[in-house]
């Protein structure tokens, strides 16, 4: 079998970063737009 | 992102996925470690697709029907299957390297899909580009119903064309062609990422009417 763990872990690790910097900048923005109306 | 009962579930639904493929899904033994690479691909072409089919589904229904909802429903669904796009395209050559010996190939299928991705990025430009909302909503509901058509071209990309890219193995006529284990990851990766999906969406969604009337309401 070919030793090619690297790509996967690398890929996995990508997606997760991708995905949860995603849900996190719509929380901020959405932070940001309710600061917005308060003031 | 605010936690819901829509979002726990999706979170949790992923980390279940997760550890069925890291932990009890087997290596296939011709590619060994870098054909789990599939999983994350395939479920994240899959919702970037429907993501994509409803940005063109509500683009169409805003033409005729001019309801905002449509519109914001359309540029939630595109910012977010972006981001699923986003995750193919550097999942796919990094399933390459190993498998084809090269991150990239001007194929059909993979230049096909790197052109909806620009298409997609191009209408969320376009977006920000217009002040004024119903002619942003008029024009980008166009470019959305455009890059909707693309997504049957590139699904059948491997059928059209001469492409390095794997057939699909779910999505055809005949049976799957997996084996029932991984075909059981493989499906519950889809539904996982389904229901990130729908999370994603609602939030985002939510913040582009929080930001239409934090608009109203500096202009009133």
């Amino acid at each position: 079998m070919p030793d090619n763990a690297g790509f996967y872990h690398l890929a996995y690790a990508a997606a997760v970063v991708i995905y949860s910097a995603y849900a996190f900048s719509i929380h901020v923005r959405r932070k940001r737009v309710r600061g917005r109306r308060s003031r | 992102m605010k936690a819901t009962p829509l979002s726990i579930s999706a979170a949790a639904a992923v980390a279940i996925a997760l550890v069925r493929v890291i932990f009890f899904t087997p290596y296939e033994m011709r590619q060994g470690a870098a054909q789990k690479i599939f999983y994350i691909h395939a479920s994240s072409a899959w919702v970037a697709f429907l993501a994509f089919g409803l940005v063109g589904l509500a683009s169409a229904l805003y033409l005729w029907l001019r309801e905002e909802r449509l519109d914001r429903i359309a540029e939630a669904s595109a910012e977010v299957g972006l981001i699923f796009m986003t995750v193919v395209l550097i999942s796919g050559p990094l399933w390459g390297k190993p498998i084809w010996g090269t991150y990239w190939t001007w194929d059909a299928r993979l230049t096909l899909s790197l052109f909806l991705w620009f298409i997609i990025l191009g209408y969320l430009v376009l977006r920000g580009a217009i002040d004024d909302r119903a002619m942003r909503a008029r024009y980008s509901a166009v470019l959305g119903i455009l890059a909707a058509l693309l997504i049957p071209f590139v699904h059948l990309s491997v059928y059209l064309f001469r492409t390095l890219h794997p057939m699909p193995i779910i999505a055809k006529p005949s049976a799957p062609s997996l084996p029932s284990q991984m075909l059981v990851t493989l499906i519950m990766m889809f539904v996982a990422f389904t229901l990130m999906y729908v999370a994603l969406l609602r939030a985002r969604y939510r913040l582009a009417v929080a930001r239409d009337e934090a608009a109203e309401a500096y202009h009133a």
